[in-house]
């Protein structure tokens, strides 16, 4: 059963977000202490 | 939960793999292959580490030094954490959510296949980075699986292999989680809605959430770590105008979720057997979820709990006291609706019960010394002792591993499609039951006595508590090869009776009620629709 159009699409958007949460969090960690500084 | 079918369009299957032999499994993109593999590496990782704790326990029989020198003690403990919660429990649950997930919630694969296969094949790579640190000059790093700076902003190459294995691990982590979450979120069958969804499946969303949170908060830590070790920045070192304290509420930022991490779905496990073994429907399916959320978020507000040693205010001691001890509460809810469950249940003791049971009754230990970790006059006491040790493998042995051994057992006539040896697998819960007792349960005593971890030496006095441990602690390592045998002969030998569609009268998930064992290749031609 392959996944439909939608649904590929629908998977891809729920990645980018997840994973721009995660690249915030990474990010964000770092940046914080180099503000600090 | 409960789950009724009304479609059973699993009758044409059509067994295809593109390779055959290694290449199979390199290429592999199926959730059930990529499942095996997580597993099989987790249990590899789980012997490798089990090896170095035999190193430790073996110094530790009698007081002095007998076999290593302390630098490599020090490398023995650190290794053997880092390997057990990287390499051996975390991918064993990813393990499970890969070959679980996908049947459970009626989704024909993961989201993202591709993603799938790359999640795992980049963990030999930092397996094999962590291990072969062992042998470059200075050996691997000895800093604690915490790696706490300026021990970790220190140390030779060893702790750069170590930087870059937990680099390659924590992106192999992030890229698991954002699948399952993707999978559960977007590609349940109809009708199974999230509240109908199994325990198993909600730990694992909210184990995959947790993950996504605080890996990069580690791979933030241990980024600056590696500026500070080779680049002239001074985020932890003090001669430069950096912090070493910083570091710990960071690395614990990461570290208190992560324990969560490593124990939810093991929750989740449970929560699937118990109900299987005592036909009866889960107790407070509603509350289990709730709880289980709640205990993910209070994770994020505890982590100083780890460092009342380090000097910080009476009020913050006591926020994060009063935060720790509020866990005990959706803890207690889960515990309390597993006896519930059990309650006048029409109870079989086979042997993922067993460990169920077990589980419960031992974790719950752990728990308890945990609540007395938690309050902080008494952890400025036995902050670094054995009483630490004796709590955390409570937690994570008899809570993460029993439930892990649980499900296997549970699953794996299911996967297989036959039997594993009943007579073995209860010969395998007693014996890890008891000489996991025998290992850990002395260690409180040393620790309320004054004994510190991570120490090759020790005083005479402690000498009677420390030989016990040892002995447990081979009885246990030996109890595992008979676990290894019974995986052998149920997988590789494929030997056992044949397994039903539904060995376990009691189970009601999609994977029992509607697939056959074992199942096939590619579980859902036609969608099922839950009502």
């Amino acid at each position: 059963m392959t996944p439909e159009r939608e649904q590929r699409q629908n998977n891809r958007r729920t990645a980018w977000v997840l994973g721009s949460i995660a690249l915030v969090f990474f990010l964000g960690i770092m940046l914080k202490y180099v503000m600090l500084k | 939960m409960s789950a009724v079918i009304d479609d059973h369009g699993h009758a044409h299957d059509h067994e295809h793999h593109p390779y055959g032999g290694i290449m199979r499994w390199i290429t592999t993109t199926n959730h059930k292959d990529i499942g095996t593999l997580y597993l099989w590496f987790s249990f590899t990782m789980f012997l490798v580490g089990g090896m170095l704790a035999l190193g430790i326990r073996a110094e530790l029989f009698q007081p002095g030094l007998q076999f290593w020198h302390p630098e490599f003690f020090n490398q023995l403990t650190t290794m053997h954490g880092l390997i057990m919660v990287f390499g051996a429990i975390m991918p064993a649950f990813v393990g499970f959510a890969n070959w679980q997930v996908p049947m459970m919630i009626g989704a024909p694969d993961m989201a993202f296949a591709r993603l799938n296969n790359w999640s795992f094949w980049l963990l030999p790579v930092g397996a094999t980075l962590l291990v072969g640190s062992f042998f470059v000059p200075g050996g691997a790093t000895a800093a604690g699986w915490t790696i706490y700076a300026p021990l970790s902003t220190q140390m030779g190459p060893g702790m750069d292999l170590a930087i870059f294995a937990l680099h390659i691990m924590g992106a192999s982590s992030i890229m698991g989680s954002i699948n399952i979450i993707t999978t559960t979120l977007n590609m349940r069958a109809p009708g199974m809605t999230m509240m109908r969804m199994p325990l198993f499946v909600w730990t694992w969303l909210i184990t995959a959430y947790l993950l996504i949170a605080v890996m990069p908060v580690l791979a933030g830590a241990i980024t600056m770590l590696l500026t500070d070790r080779h680049f002239g920045t001074s985020f932890f070192n003090a001669a430069g105008g950096g912090d070493p304290v910083m570091f710990q509420h960071i690395f614990w930022f990461f570290g208190h979720p992560e324990v969560y991490i490593m124990i939810l779905p093991g929750f989740g496990i449970i929560s699937q057997v118990i109900p299987a073994f005592a036909r009866k429907p889960l107790f407070g399916y509603s509350s289990m979820v709730y709880a289980t959320a709640s205990i993910a978020i209070l994770s994020f507000i505890v982590w100083a709990h780890h460092m009342f040693t380090v000097g910080m205010p009476v009020a913050g001691m006591l926020f994060f006291m009063y935060a720790t001890v509020l866990i005990a509460v959706p803890t207690g809810v889960k515990v309390f609706n597993w006896l519930a469950t059990m309650w006048r249940g029409s109870m079989t003791f086979e042997t993922p019960m067993l460990f169920a049971v077990g589980f419960i009754f031992v974790f719950t230990m752990g728990g308890f010394t945990g609540l007395i970790c938690a309050i902080a006059p008494i952890d400025i006491q036995i902050q670094d002792t054995y009483y630490i040790v004796a709590h955390f493998h409570y937690v994570l042995v008899a809570g993460s591993l029993f439930s892990l051994f649980a499900g296997f057992y549970f699953w794996v006539p299911k996967w297989t499609g036959r039997m594993y040896d009943e007579k073995l697998g209860k010969w395998h819960f007693w014996l890890s039951m008891i000489f996991f007792n025998v290992t850990f349960f002395p260690m409180h005593f040393l620790g309320l006595a004054g004994m510190p971890r991570r120490i090759p030496d020790y005083a005479l006095q402690f000498t009677e508590f420390n030989q016990i441990a040892s002995i447990g602690a081979f009885g246990f390592g030996l109890s595992q090869l008979l676990f290894l045998w019974i995986i052998l002969k149920v997988t590789v030998l494929g030997q056992g009776a044949k397994a039903g569609q539904r060995p376990w009268e009691g189970a009601d998930t999609l994977e029992w009620t509607h697939l056959p064992s074992p199942p096939p290749y590619h579980s859902f031609h036609e969608q099922p629709v839950v009502r």
